[in-house]
């Protein structure tokens, strides 16, 4: 290959996102980050852009970006999530709003750009993270899964959609891991859960990016509509 | 950009289209259907014809257009239905040229 392949992965900042823009770079990729803040790290190899996925206009700007500024995009891996610990009855309207906009309708409106540049080159590999949440229907998760249990949905019909055009979408649902998103979860919750796992421990990181690492392999352009779950819910 | 250009561009784009589906030669016109019983596209053909016209629109440097609406797939309403109303369409998205 003669070109590096390009690869889109939103939320970057920290955490998986992070994580799995490194792996990409380390394996030869340009890759192209988003966040609504600056990161406090750099790399050869990645460019950071501010944006906001839940905003339509932020999500134009960055795919049209990145096609006049690359040419193509090969992968987009839709990871910027946000969460909330509380039961539905405590939930105010706004964080219901920041949370399905965010996680769900962010991963649409990337999707859908990421989608119409991969389709001229007939070649593209989505993948979106969803949750065990959704899987265990974890109290006090009730927002969260739901986001992300519509993006499940989304992943297995835009599969179809993009079939033809040689675009798999999937989607990898991870169980707690160390990041920002549970380190507001009481150790007692995330214990409780992690004993209903079939693996009885959290992911890492590593683990996540190797599914990943799987879903995206160009020669994996049979896999497409999966959700993969970690830890064995 | 007037509509003649985009007329053009629309036919150009749905022609190539076809050609590379090795779906036919027919020719195709400001009158031709694009959708529906008597179009020339299918669903997919559709979508690949107007994301790329949105993109070649974008490359001409004319402005930013886009091609979404809620009327898309409606036989009655789209306004994808024919090269003529796409034509319209993409002319009104685009911003008005100063007058000199």
């Amino acid at each position: 290959m003669t070109h590096p392949q390009i690869a889109l992965v939103t939320g970057s900042r920290k955490g998986i996102g992070r994580h799995v823009a490194e792996r990409l770079v380390g394996r030869g990729f340009r890759v192209i980050g988003c966040s609504r803040q600056e990161p406090d790290w750099r790399l050869d190899g990645y460019e950071h852009v501010i944006a906001d996925v839940s905003e339509e206009r932020d999500v134009i700007r960055l795919v049209q970006g990145i096609r006049s500024r690359y040419g193509g995009l090969s992968v987009l891996i839709n990871n910027a999530g946000i969460a909330s610990m509380n039961p539905v009855l405590l939930t105010p309207g706004a964080t219901i709003d920041r949370i399905v906009r965010t996680n769900f309708i962010g991963t649409v409106l990337t999707s859908r750009e990421g989608a119409k540049v991969m389709m001229s080159a007939r070649f593209g590999r989505i993948v979106n993270l969803t949750s065990v949440a959704v899987p265990m229907a974890l109290e006090g998760e009730a927002i969260y899964a739901a986001s992300k249990s519509a993006v499940e949905t989304f992943t297995r019909i835009l599969a179809r959609e993009l079939g033809p055009s040689g675009i798999t979408v999937n989607a990898v649902g991870p169980p707690p891991i160390e990041t920002d998103l549970t380190r507001g979860v009481p150790r007692e919750k995330l214990d409780a859960l992690v004993a209903r796992l079939a693996t009885r421990r959290q992911a890492t990181l590593d683990e996540v990016a190797r599914v990943i690492d799987f879903l995206i392999a160009p020669e994996n352009g049979g896999l497409t509509g999966q959700i993969i779950y970690l830890g064995g819910p | 950009m007037d509509e003649t250009a985009l007329v053009s561009l629309i036919v150009e784009t749905v022609e190539g289209y076809r050609l590379a589906m090795r779906e036919g030669t027919a020719s195709v016109n400001r009158e031709t259907r694009l959708f529906g019983p008597a179009g020339v596209l299918d669903s997919l053909g559709l979508v690949s014809v107007l994301v790329e016209i949105e993109q070649r629109v974008a490359d001409l440097g004319v402005g930013p257009v886009s091609l979404m609406d809620d009327r898309a797939m409606s036989q009655t309403s789209s306004p994808f239905r024919t090269v003529e109303s796409l034509a319209a369409y993409l002319l009104q998205q685009l911003p008005a040229t100063p007058a000199d």
